[in-house]
């Protein structure tokens, strides 16, 4: 059988109509693997993106092989799957965004904004001694000449904290309004908005020819995103009105989400982010962006958001990790999970247990997809290689693993009952 | 590896903001919203864009960047011939009168043959001899023959006369038309591609008669159990919605194969779907606002990047093009409105009827890009066809009120009004009746 399967060459010349076919077969094999093993780990109490990412690392070199990864996926479809799996990061990004609940984070700015900056800056300053470690030709990519850049990018994919999944649990826990869940929320609300900062930072850094470039980018990044707040917002919430959303309105927004990942691009930070602030700004009103998620939501998450895990798992290759390379793992794993407890710590002086600090910490540690998008930037600028990318990968299948048993041990409540984890849904 | 980022998500935002302000303006003048996005996309290829400013034309859609832009609006033409299917329920086909039967076949067979016979013409001068005739005659017999069913079911639905005699015939009629008229195309693209294809005719041929089969008496009992399920949740769930689209890519990627097009599979898939208003409601309206507010005006785009009214320069070429448009209009007009009346309608009924079968909206778009696409016809008379799609759509609305509106209700009715009160009857007919965007 694997001798049959050896012999399989990927196809040559798939052009036209057999470029279409491929391409519908491949996102026909991966909505369906993607499903089945996101249900699985629904099924046994883990959160759907931990199966999802799974899949897409099935379909990669880690367990076919690149002749055989290609001959599912040839070369020539390729390109239009990572299409389908760039629009799908911006309607997830969006989507994040129009979820993004500010009013979850006033009045508790102080407490949680420490808990914020903290959950960012610990993992990411361990991040440094750690990079300095692995700064070698294996793990730095072509273009890491410089130290600052990895340090940056390995500090940026150890300091993502999956926000929605934060909140989700923490309702679905009835724990929302206690004062350990609206802390966690309100900060995780805010670690957000730092976080992509601070993965802009990081990438500006690595675009920057130089101190001046980098200064006058950091400007019209400041600038772009302060005439966003005060001039398109306001503008946004005359121009969309009601409780539902329009077509009309619908398009605004699709043509919104593309000019401001367009935008973020050119400036240098990630065409992601673009998608995530152009979620924020639109009108405050609860019930036009649920109008208006639950109109993308459903065939973005289904439909479109698997073949990004597929394109991340085309970049994942487990066998790359050897003997060798796992002190690095065990480092990075390490650094991820300890930065995250360390930052959970102050919350014990703001009035918690010591059992709710530890959850706060273990919830602050469920990395989510994000941390994929954070490597692929990285891959993309050629920071960061293949095998990092990999290690990352493992990180965020380890660490969002971890949630809900770590869970059980810190709090005396039963985990949450499967029943009501099918809403959790691979965005969250 | 990557897509060029910038370049396709401008192309994006370029094409959504043009398609939806012509949308609007159209939308203005009583003209359904799809004509305006349609004429979006001619604007911005080289018809307009590409002849007034060829640099920001060359900047804005490199030759490279097409492929990407082309994957995405296939995806969405598939999500759309899903609920172009979906709407369709042959349960009208069921008990129908003389009246539509007689009517409903004359209003393929008339155009068809009269496009048939226009090929006679055209074929010496604007085709060649990689392509046979017969499968041009057949392919300009298709192209006239063709109704917009889901424009048809827009204005029917915008102006309240679905329940009218008019409107139920008309309904019916377009829903024959749209089946007939793509079995003829898929026939046409099967045998235009069996000479390059790997399988042999027949196996073909016996391949999509299975297929067909299949989807009538397996399948379709298997997703009927969809309608119980919505019955129970009252909602499509993720795990319908998951099945739902794995079945319409499984299709897809099976025609796709057999040698016709993917939007055959696409089609089917909807068609056999329960006709649980509710399900059809809500499912529509989790697909429409990817499907349609975002992926379809790029498969607008798309056509109107391969349309070029440049190449139809010199009298000589305008006259072929105004002799397409004459055929196409005597040949579903009139052929829809001669056989109405003799079956009973009254003249102004059967002149309305007329019209609207003659609207061929973005069903035409389809089947024309196909054309292109297996090499049936050529880039000049594609742009002749976009251009008499786009008139005979065009001209559905002004008739329409001239004929049926300002006779048939003097003083009460004007089209404004109409249009007015529809959009409060929209929403109650919206629960009878889904309305693709």
């Amino acid at each position: 059988m694997s001798g049959w399967l050896q012999t399989l060459t990927p196809p040559q010349n798939v052009t036209g109509q057999l470029l279409i076919a491929y391409v519908l077969f491949d996102v026909f094999l991966i909505v369906v693997l993607a499903r089945i093993l996101g249900n699985l780990m629904n099924k046994i109490g883990q959160p759907r993106v931990v199966g999802e990412i799974l899949a897409g690392v099935l379909l990669g070199p880690t367990l076919l092989g690149q002749n055989l990864s290609l001959v599912i996926a040839p070369a020539e479809a390729r390109p239009a799957l990572s299409t389908f799996a760039t629009l799908a990061l911006a309607l997830f990004m969006f989507l994040a965004g129009v979820e993004y609940d500010l009013s979850k984070v006033r009045g508790r700015e102080g407490q949680a904004g420490l808990l914020a900056v903290l959950a960012i800056a610990i993992p990411a300053v361990i991040g440094f001694p750690i990079a300095q470690v692995m700064y070698t030709s294996d793990y730095a990519g072509e273009a890491a000449t410089r130290f600052l850049p990895f340090g940056l990018f390995l500090g940026a994919a150890l300091s993502v904290t999956a926000f929605p999944v934060m909140a989700h649990i923490l309702m679905e826990r009835g724990e929302l309004n206690s004062k350990m869940g609206s802390l966690g929320v309100a900060s995780t609300g805010i670690m957000s908005v730092i976080m992509f900062s601070y993965i802009s930072f990081a990438a500006t850094v690595a675009a920057a020819k130089g101190m001046s470039d980098f200064l006058l980018r950091v400007g019209m990044i400041l600038l772009f995103a302060l005439v966003s707040w005060i001039v398109v917002r306001p503008l946004l919430a005359r121009l969309i009105r009601g409780d539902t959303i329009s077509g009309d309105g619908m398009a605004v927004c699709f043509a919104g989400l593309t000019l401001y990942a367009v935008i973020a691009h050119q400036l240098g930070i990630n065409a992601m982010v673009g998608g995530f602030l152009w979620g924020m700004l639109l009108p405050a009103n609860p019930g036009l962006r649920a109008s208006i998620s639950a109109k993308v939501k459903d065939v973005a998450m289904i439909f479109f958001l698997p073949i990004f895990f597929a394109m991340s798992g085309f970049q994942t290759d487990l066998k790359l990790i050897t003997w060798q390379t796992l002190p690095a793992v065990g480092l990075m794993l390490l650094g991820a999970i300890s930065g995250k407890f360390l930052a959970a710590l102050p919350s014990k002086g703001f009035g918690v247990t010591w059992q709710e600090t530890g959850v706060l910490g273990a919830l602050f540690n469920t990395r989510g997809l994000l941390v994929l998008v954070a490597g692929l930037i990285g891959l993309q600028f050629q920071i960061i290689t293949n095998l990092t990318f990999t290690i990352i990968v493992v990180v965020a299948l380890v660490t969002n693993l971890m949630t809900v048993p770590l869970l059980n041990i810190f709090s005396r409540k039963k985990s949450v009952p499967v029943a009501q984890q099918k809403q959790l849904s691979s965005a969250d | 590896m990557m897509p060029d980022l910038p370049t396709l998500f401008l192309q994006i935002v370029v094409i959504l903001a043009l398609a939806r302000a012509l949308g609007w303006l159209f939308r203005k003048i009583y003209q359904p919203q799809v004509v305006g996005e349609m004429v979006a996309g001619v604007l911005l290829g080289p018809s307009l864009l590409g002849w007034v400013a060829p640099g920001v034309y060359k900047t804005l859609f490199p030759p490279e960047s097409l492929g990407y832009l082309n994957s995405l609006s296939q995806v969405g033409l598939i999500l759309f011939m899903f609920l172009v299917g979906l709407e369709l329920d042959l349960k009208v086909l069921r008990g129908l009168g003389h009246a539509t039967v007689v009517t409903s076949h004359v209003s393929i067979i008339f155009p068809f043959f009269l496009g048939s016979g226009l090929a006679i013409y055209l074929y010496p001068r604007l085709s060649d001899d990689s392509v046979s005739f017969t499968n041009f005659a057949l392919f300009m017999g298709a192209a006239m023959s063709i109704t917009a069913f889901p424009v048809l079911a827009r204005i029917l639905t915008e102006r309240n006369l679905l329940k009218t005699r008019l409107g139920s015939v008309a309904i019916t009629c377009a829903a024959v038309d749209d089946v007939t008229g793509w079995c003829i195309l898929a026939g046409i693209v099967l045998l235009a591609r069996a000479s390059e294809s790997s399988l042999p005719l027949w196996a073909a041929l016996s391949g999509v008669a299975g297929f067909i089969a299949l989807m009538w008496f397996g399948v379709r009992q298997l997703v009927g159990k969809m309608g119980d399920f919505f019955e129970r949740y009252g909602t499509v769930t993720q795990g319908m919605l998951v099945i739902i689209l794995l079945l319409v890519l499984s299709a897809g990627w099976v025609t796709e194969r057999l040698g016709i097009h993917a939007v055959f599979g696409a089609f089917i898939s909807g068609v056999i779907m329960p006709k649980n208003h509710g399900l059809v409601n809500s499912l529509t309206e989790k697909i429409n606002d990817v499907a349609v507010v975002l992926l379809l005006p790029l498969f607008f785009a798309f056509v109107g990047l391969q349309t070029s009214l440049g190449l139809l320069s010199g009298a000589k070429m305008w006259f072929f093009a105004a002799l397409i448009l004459a055929t196409a209009v005597v040949g579903k007009f009139g052929g829809s409105m001669l056989s109405a009346r003799f079956t009973g309608l009254s003249w102004r009924e059967a002149g309305s009827l007329g019209v609207l079968m003659n609207t061929r909206g973005l069903m035409e778009l389809v089947l024309l890009t196909i054309g292109l696409e297996i090499g049936v016809i050529s880039q000049a008379l594609f742009s002749m066809l976009v251009l008499m799609a786009i008139t005979t759509t065009f001209m559905t609305s002004p008739i329409l009120e001239w004929i049926y509106y300002s006779r048939l209700y003097p003083k009460k009715t004007t089209l404004a009004e109409t249009a007015n009160e529809s959009e409060e009857a929209t929403v109650d007919q919206a629960s009878s009746f889904p309305v693709i965007e």
